[in-house]
């Protein structure tokens, strides 16, 4: 069942906000589903603006979801911040049934908040919304030098790869040792 | 032991040149505020993808320089550029038009002490925005860096616009040994390939613009007559576009061309034809005329041949061409301004933006 034949047969009464007094032709009543984060807050969308992620439509669409069981059962993104998944949310809600604009300059300007939230698009599979993301991060860099790409994106030389992955290869053979010796040791 | 050794010392050079070489054409000026962002060594790999996907084409040779994984991610993209422009005069320079208002030129030249430089832009004007970087690595090996980075596997170049102003066997000789498999569109002026126009900027071929200023005249046409420019490798038919400045009034001009055996096709882009001028067209000649939305055309009688002289006037501007009765076909039905590439409003495609950038540079110089 599709989401839009959800949105027709459901008995959940219409919002009060979105349908306007003046429109003749009776409005067909918007299917809403609830989705929470880490935080186990639960967040109410439209499913208009859930379209806008690939991931949560294929789940509505797939699998059946009716809109009784999604508000009984929150669609759960135990990976993703409480802040991050409003913010997304709030995206979604905002760009609800209209054509993407070619910049947005509402993100986050907080590193790890953009970090999180490039995580969390690209888990949702929000294709408009991870464009944004990467080309702020793009932007960062745009008409540097390779030295000023390097200490902006902090990317470690060729050498200091190099030493990182002997370390960690000697860490790992220590291990693996003190690992036999304990065996070893066990048997005896 | 001997040849051990001489073939390190040549790895050594050549390593270095090629560090060098890089250094200096792809080093643009430091930036006092940097936004760091420490976090992008920690995206997974297809996202780090995603976002150098975004990066201009020299960004993302920046980039391949900082390590080998950063390298590998940007060998693996496909970069794809749809125009590319080389001019050769006492210096090259090479445009890269990667989209609408995406440029970035490279200029190599040789100073008086035979140091080479070489200037980073973004602009398509030649106007030396970037840091002059002087190197001791020769001319030669420069400019063949700039073709082998556009001609990787992973790079594919749309058209080759190459324009001489000065003879120079050896970039001509690195052009045809690199751009294989790239179309080449060449003539000793710059040629619009996608729409098989050349334009032709001699002087010889535009009015006296002193003359024209004293006449207050603003109104710039080009005039499009045929010509055989020279293509390496193939020939064809491309025309000529020349810009001239409208002297008189549309009637007059009109007056005058149906009088006398002209060129074949006129453009004024943003032209607009006032109700007056209309008017006064309509009471001068035999006029036939024709309205499909918001173009209207108009179809006058030549005196001179069996031609008519078609006159097409939309929001985009003014279309003029002499046609053959069987040519007309259906001209009422017509919904196109017939500018091509030199309208704004219809063709919003990368070459017609890169052309009309061009155009516009050509002739602001000519102004100037």
């Amino acid at each position: 069942m599709s989401s839009t034949e959800q949105g027709t047969s459901s008995a959940a009464p219409a919002e009060p906000t979105t349908a306007p007094e003046s429109a003749a032709a009776p409005e067909v009543p918007e299917s809403f589903y609830y989705v929470h984060g880490k935080d186990k807050v639960v967040h109410k969308v439209s499913a208009g603006a859930l379209q806008h992620s690939a991931l949560i439509h294929g789940m509505i669409s797939n699998l059946g979801y009716t809109e009784e069981q999604a508000k009984a059962n929150p669609f759960p993104f135990e990976n993703i911040d409480g802040d991050i998944l409003q913010m997304v949310v709030d995206w979604c809600n905002q760009h609800k049934g209209k054509p993407t604009p070619p910049e947005d300059t509402n993100l986050p300007k907080q590193k790890e908040k953009l970090f999180d939230l490039v995580l969390a698009v690209n888990y949702l599979e929000i294709k408009e919304l991870l464009t944004y993301c990467c080309k702020q991060v793009a932007m960062m860099v745009k008409g540097k030098s390779p030295e000023e790409i390097r200490e902006i994106w902090m990317i470690p030389t060729d050498a200091e790869d190099e030493a990182a992955e002997k370390e960690a290869k000697k860490r790992a053979g220590k291990e693996a040792a003190g690992e036999t010796a304990a065996a070893a040791g066990d048997a005896k | 032991m001997f040849k051990r050794f001489r073939n390190f010392l040549r790895r050594v050079f050549r390593k270095n040149v090629i560090k060098e070489v890089d250094s200096v054409l792809y080093s643009p000026p430091k930036s006092q505020n940097l936004q760091f962002f420490e976090y992008y060594t920690r995206l997974p790999v297809e996202l780090q993808c995603e976002i150098v996907k975004i990066l201009d084409f020299l960004s993302k040779h920046c980039l391949r320089q900082c390590s080998k994984q950063a390298l590998e991610i940007v060998d693996s993209l496909h970069i794809h550029i749809p125009i590319v422009k080389i001019l050769v005069s006492n210096i090259l320079e090479v445009t890269i038009c990667e989209g609408a208002g995406q440029i970035s030129t490279i200029s190599v030249a040789k100073d008086s002490e035979k140091n080479v430089i070489v200037t980073r832009s973004t602009k398509i004007s030649k106007s030396i925005t970037g840091k002059i970087e002087s190197s001791q690595v020769s001319f030669e090996i420069i400019s063949e860096s700039i073709f082998k980075s556009l001609t990787k596997k992973n790079v594919t170049v749309g058209k080759l616009v190459v324009e001489f102003q000065n003879h120079m066997p050896i970039i001509l000789g690195l052009i045809i040994k690199y751009f294989k498999r790239t179309k080449i569109i060449t003539n000793c002026q710059t040629t619009y390939a996608k729409y098989e126009y050349s334009i032709s900027l001699d002087s010889s071929h535009i009015l006296d613009c002193s003359a024209l200023r004293s006449r207050n005249s603003k109104v710039l046409m080009f005039v499009v007559a045929p010509g055989h420019p020279y293509v390496p490798g193939r020939s064809f038919l491309l025309k000529t576009i020349r810009p001239v400045y409208l002297t008189d009034t549309i009637s007059e001009f009109l007056l005058r061309i149906t009088g006398r055996n002209y060129s074949n096709k006129f453009w004024f882009p943003n032209f607009k034809v006032t109700d007056q001028e209309l008017a006064h067209i309509l009471g001068k000649f035999p006029v036939q005329v024709f309205r499909n939305g918001k173009i209207q055309t108009l179809l006058i009688p030549l005196e001179t041949s069996e031609k008519r002289l078609l006159m097409r006037i939309s929001k985009c501007g003014v279309v003029l061409e002499k046609l053959n009765p069987e040519q007309l076909g259906n001209i009422d039905e017509s919904e196109e301004c017939g500018l091509e590439w030199m309208c704004r409003n219809c063709d919003k495609s990368e070459e017609s933006w890169f052309y009309i950038m061009d155009l516009e540079k050509k002739i602001g110089k000519i102004n100037q």
